[in-house]
């Protein structure tokens, strides 16, 4: 028998202090979301990878070039079905403000329509442009894809895109020196959520027309017949080539996306253990708050005593306060970072760090189990004091 | 005359549960504001430290690190040509030509090909040493020029395989020994790897230079060679001071990282104004007869005010006290993480400068000040006869 109706009677009395509290317990669950989220988008990069992919690098350095001569060597091997290259362009557009930074590749055109875009043919495409697009871009040598949020992101004074189909974007190039300039011909809108929709593509047959470094590819991606195959022709690639003096390194997707992953090294844990800090001061506070709470309720302890509460029902009915307490603010902080990153374009803002910066809803679900188990462990102290408490030191404040 | 501050004092004494729990919770937020604040210190004090204002380094023009700037032989003769570079005593001149490019090694403890880490490498001539003084080698010694040993900083040893003395990196073609240590005070060199920059050039297959760094004969010279390069077809690179180059390089992650302490920070902060308001709302719920009693001697609503304020001044100082006691023992701790302009292992240390330390004590007692505030005017706002009967 729990006093149910003096629950929410004691939440209403000091209105301010119950808000200042769920507030407290809000504010720490929007940012373990925060936090946490930079983990599971870093992850999801990793497990979102297609499984019929695989990359083949150089072994000494992924910044290192292969030459495009291993192309056909590597569509001998069996189990291979297709590939396709990229290569990293790097570049400066405009100025070197960090704003202006965002990925340029060269590419082999249909090959990477096949590859990465195409419904039919891959089974899982990775970004979508419409097909009129795609056959301007593979027509013209000069042109460009980029990415939607590219095209959101640069705009000029009138607000008018400078990504647009019809733009012309001027790039100028370092690791291939010289100035580039790419006609617009399309606009890709990602449906892995772990690719990026901040790139611009371009054909790699242009840039080795220009440039003097000719022939050279930042990796491979081949195409399985079989997934289950992955291992076998990997090594059967890296054998290949293991005493020619461009060794490889052949990995699955998701084995080349961990290496972008590891480069976040120790901020992950970092990461972690601020979210713990911050739960904890979090905690603090509740508990603060439920102290100061009972202490003044003393009296009230007494009444119920009299009236023959048992003092496991009164603990409870503390427990129960201060659990629904840090769930009601949990769910606020919750909601309020999953309305911030997923609907209200926050992500968005964050793509240039990760890709897809989404509240999951584990990550949700684990943030509500956390302001559960902080109501818990707040609850738990003054809930014991409370029932604990003699009740003629109880009464003696009554007057 | 004001309320004398020891009350103050010794209204946080008695109510030492609720203070308490309050200092930890502003410590808290204190402590994580000072731990992001200390690795982005940590992290630019690295880079500024290791440039020095009177060598210049020239860049391919569009490059914003060595990593992307392509410098070919030709080009790397004529800067070494132009004047204002100075020269040691025996004539020769201060000059380095640097190959620098990122290699994939395998963390230590870690299975081969898995997780593997970008160490930066540095193609270079002992000639660097008479030109980047800060670099030392304190243990074993400087690789032979065109032999194809190789000195590792202080930095990766024992968290890159191979990289100890004695050790081999591995670089696929061919292992390098390694037969030295090299140090640059906490500088950005103690993360690479040096070795002689033509076989350097033959491993990484590449017929160009990334850089040349110069000592200027008077380091005012800058200018002067920025003015001769400016427009002239025969030199398409451009020309800055190395601390000028290596503040530069914190770009990208030292945004990343003051933008995150402020953004942690801001939102923590909300959380501990809650945390300190209640506090003192309920302290002043329990102090009402005080209160009461204090104006019926003869002091103002607004002494009453500061008195509250103070208290919460107390509050918040106390919790950056806490806070930087926490963070004391992360002080020099070593971390590492990716620097994105490079896209290689950087090795730091958390610092806590002067300028981290002041920021966190103002951040405190801003946010005990914060709190202070509602609880302050509603306590100056008491009636004294009803505050009496209270």
């Amino acid at each position: 028998m729990i006093p149910w109706m003096l629950l929410f009677a004691h939440a209403r009395r000091n209105r301010l202090r119950t808000l200042l509290t769920m507030g407290s317990v809000a504010v720490a669950l929007f940012l373990y979301c925060s936090l946490r989220t930079v983990v599971t988008a870093i992850d999801y990069t990793v497990s979102q990878a297609n499984d019929s992919r695989l990359i083949v690098q150089s072994a000494v350095s992924l910044f290192m070039h292969l030459p495009i001569a291993l192309k056909q060597k590597i569509e001998a091997v069996p189990g291979v079905a297709a590939t396709t290259h990229w290569t990293w362009f790097g570049g400066v557009y405009v100025n070197h403000d960090m704003r202006n930074f965002f990925a340029r590749f060269a590419v082999d055109v249909p090959g990477m329509r096949r590859a990465y875009g195409d419904l039919k043919k891959s089974g899982k495409p990775d970004i979508s442009v419409p097909p009129d697009q795609w056959e301007a871009f593979e027509k013209e040598k000069g042109s460009c894809i980029v990415g939607r949020s590219l095209v959101e992101q640069f705009k000029d004074a009138d607000g008018k895109s400078l990504f647009a189909p019809g733009c012309v974007i001027p790039l100028q190039g370092n690791i291939f020196p010289g100035e580039y300039r790419f006609t617009v011909r399309g606009v890709y809108e990602a449906i892995n959520p772990a690719f990026d929709e901040r790139t611009l593509f371009f054909h790699w047959d242009y840039l080795d027309e220009v440039c003097d470094r000719k022939g050279e590819v930042s990796l491979f991606v081949l195409y399985l017949d079989d997934p289950k195959s992955a291992p076998e022709v990997a090594q059967a690639v890296d054998e290949m080539f293991r005493s020619s003096p461009t060794r490889t390194r052949t990995l699955t997707e998701s084995a080349f996306n961990l290496q972008f992953a590891g480069m976040w090294g120790g901020i992950v844990i970092f990461l972690s253990f601020i979210g713990g800090a911050v739960l904890f001061a979090a905690s603090m506070v509740t508990l603060n708050t439920l102290l100061l709470n009972a202490r003044e309720r003393i009296t009230e302890v007494g009444v119920l005593k009299t009236l023959g509460f048992p003092d496991a029902a009164i603990g409870a009915g503390s427990l129960v306060e201060a659990v629904s307490l840090c769930v009601a603010g949990g769910a606020a902080g919750t909601g309020a970072a999953m309305a911030l990153f997923n609907h209200l374009g926050g992500g968005r803002v964050l793509e240039f760090l990760v890709p897809g910066f989404r509240v999951l809803p584990g990550t949700a679900g684990e943030a509500m189990a956390i302001a559960a188990a902080l109501g818990v462990v707040a609850g738990l102290f003054p809930a014991g004091m409370a029932a604990r408490i003699p009740l003629v030191r109880a009464l003696r404040r009554v007057g | 005359m004001a309320i004398p501050v020891r009350y103050h004092v010794r209204s946080l004494f008695v109510r030492r549960t609720a203070t308490g729990l309050t200092v930890v919770a502003i410590g808290f937020t204190v402590f994580i504001l000072v731990l992001v604040l200390s690795l982005a210190a940590g992290f630019e004090e690295s880079l500024s430290e290791t440039g020095r204002e009177d060598n210049a380094i020239f860049l391919r023009d569009a490059a914003m690190s060595e990593g992307e700037s392509v410098i070919g032989r030709e080009i790397a003769s004529l800067v070494e040509g132009l004047p204002g570079i100075a020269r040691d005593p025996s004539g020769a001149l201060l000059s380095c030509r640097d190959l620098y490019a990122g290699i994939t090694l395998d963390r230590e403890g870690m299975p081969p090909g898995k997780g593997g880490t970008m160490v930066s490498v540095r193609g270079t001539s002992p000639s660097e040493l008479a030109v980047r003084p800060i670099v030392r080698i304190s243990e074993g010694r400087m690789f032979r020029p065109g032999t194809e040993e190789v000195v590792v900083g202080r930095g990766l040893v024992e968290k890159v395989r191979g990289c100890r003395l004695g050790g081999a990196i591995d670089f696929q073609i061919r292992e390098m020994p390694v037969v030295g240590i090299l140090e640059s005070e906490g500088g950005a060199y103690d993360s690479e790897i040096w070795g002689d920059v033509e076989v350097m050039m033959q491993v990484f297959r590449r017929e160009s230079y990334s850089s040349v760094v110069v000592r200027l004969a008077d380091p005012a010279g800058l200018t002067a060679l920025e003015d001769r390069i400016r427009g002239d077809p025969r030199f398409p690179v451009k020309v800055l001071s190395e601390r000028a180059y290596f503040r530069q390089q914190t770009g990208m992650l030292g945004t990343v990282l003051r933008v995150m302490a402020y953004f942690l920070a801001a939102i923590m902060a909300v959380g501990a104004v809650f945390g300190s308001m209640n506090t003192l709302l309920a302290s002043l719920a329990g102090r009402t007869r005080e209160i009461g009693t204090l104006l019926t001697l003869g002091y103002r609503p607004a002494h009453i005010r500061a008195g509250f304020l103070i208290e919460a001044l107390l509050l918040g100082l106390m919790g950056g006290a806490f806070g930087l006691l926490l963070s004391i023992p992360v002080h020099g701790a070593a971390a590492g993480t990716t620097n994105w302009a490079t896209f290689t292992e950087a090795t730091f240390r958390f610092t806590i400068t002067p300028g981290v330390m002041f920021q966190a004590v103002f951040f405190a007692a801003f946010i005990g000040v914060l709190g202070g505030l509602l609880p302050a005017f509603r306590a100056a706002a008491l009636p004294p006869t009803e505050a009496l009967r209270a």
